[in-house]
């Protein structure tokens, strides 16, 4: 029994550590619309594939990219975001996003709030990001 | 033999005249079109462009549901505004020219924008005015339908931000991406004019 148990947190813990996620950010913005931002870092030697972001505090959350073509803003949804094996993928501005519509209270400054991340064959990743103002 | 080439030479004559007279008049129509003097709906009533006319404009092309380019540019402009002396300040606006009437209304935009420089005034018309006016402005704009996403649909648009001189003359496109401090240079130029 007490080598199961340690079996089951080693097992846990080697998931928790597939994929790192760090910088988890949601831009504040007036209005029910924003998009978050994190670092996605896959330390395994096989890709990973972020397929659908979750949360409660918002009503969707969509996987999206913005592609600027000759000074042109396009925004699309993407199926997934594919991490390559022992690499990392950044959502960031004006790029990858997690778009998020029809938050249902407005978020507050320097605030958590969780978000459930869904890999392609791995438990759900549960993570908190932060609400901020980003400076320019 | 005269008589006929005299005829030809008229009615070519002829010909041409009205093919100038109806390129000049298509001329004066194009003309006639100042996407600068159309009426929107602001936060300051009807206005026009034009009515801004003695102070430095910006004129920024946007949508509500754009979730980074067009807010990261409120809030460059909003603190580039907040380098000026409040005299500077005085001196410019920026005009955000909404691109998506169809889901931003004129309360939207107010309250929005609310939340970045007093500066910064919503211009809204109806989807057949703003085609017509960034089209004759140079700006593109297009509703692309996203069928994968719950948006329904989304704007790709140009992303830059126009500056006016006080007399109403296009100075030039300032790229995405300019910082605030890029910005003010830009606005100091143009205070220094006389
Ligand atoms: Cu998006």
């Amino acid at each position: 029994m007490k080598y199961f148990l340690l079996l089951t947190l080693f097992v846990q813990s080697t998931i928790a550590n597939e994929i790192d996620v760090s910088n988890a950010s949601i831009r504040l913005l007036p209005g029910t619309t924003t998009a978050a931002f994190l670092t996605l870092e896959n330390k395994t030697d096989k890709e990973i594939v972020l397929e659908k972001v979750s949360g409660d505090f918002a009503e969707t959350f969509e996987l999206h990219d913005m592609v600027m073509e000759a000074g042109r803003m396009q925004m699309r949804p993407l199926q997934s975001i594919i991490i390559a094996a022992k690499s990392k993928v950044d959502l960031k501005h004006g790029g990858k996003h997690i778009m998020i519509f029809n938050i249902k209270k407005p978020l507050t400054e320097k605030q958590e709030y969780p978000l459930n991340l869904h890999f392609k064959n791995l438990p759900i990743k549960k993570i908190k990001a932060q609400a901020i103002k980003p400076v320019f | 033999m005269k008589t006929k080439t005299l005829f030809l030479n008229v009615l070519f004559a002829t010909f041409l005249a009205f093919a100038l007279y109806y390129s000049y008049q298509k001329g004066e129509e194009k003309r006639s079109y100042n996407p600068y003097q159309v009426q929107f709906e602001t936060s300051l009533g009807k206005k026009s462009i034009a009515d801004f006319q003695g102070k430095t404009v910006l004129i920024y092309f946007g949508f509500l549901s754009c979730p980074d380019v067009c807010p990261t540019t409120l809030q460059t402009v909003t603190s580039a505004f907040k380098k000026l002396s409040i005299e500077e300040q005085n001196k410019v606006v920026m005009l955000f020219i909404d691109l998506d009437p169809e889901r931003d209304k004129l309360e939207n935009l107010k309250n929005y924008l609310s939340n970045f420089h007093s500066n910064i005034i919503p211009f809204s018309a109806d989807l057949k005015t703003v085609k017509e006016v960034t089209k004759a402005i140079g700006i593109f704009f297009e509703k692309v339908p996203l069928k994968e996403s719950k948006m329904g649909y989304t704007i790709d648009h140009s992303t830059g931000l126009l500056l006016l001189s006080k007399t109403g003359e296009l100075i030039t496109n300032i790229n995405h991406g300019a910082t605030s401090a890029e910005i003010v240079a830009y606005l100091k130029d143009e205070f220094k004019k006389p």
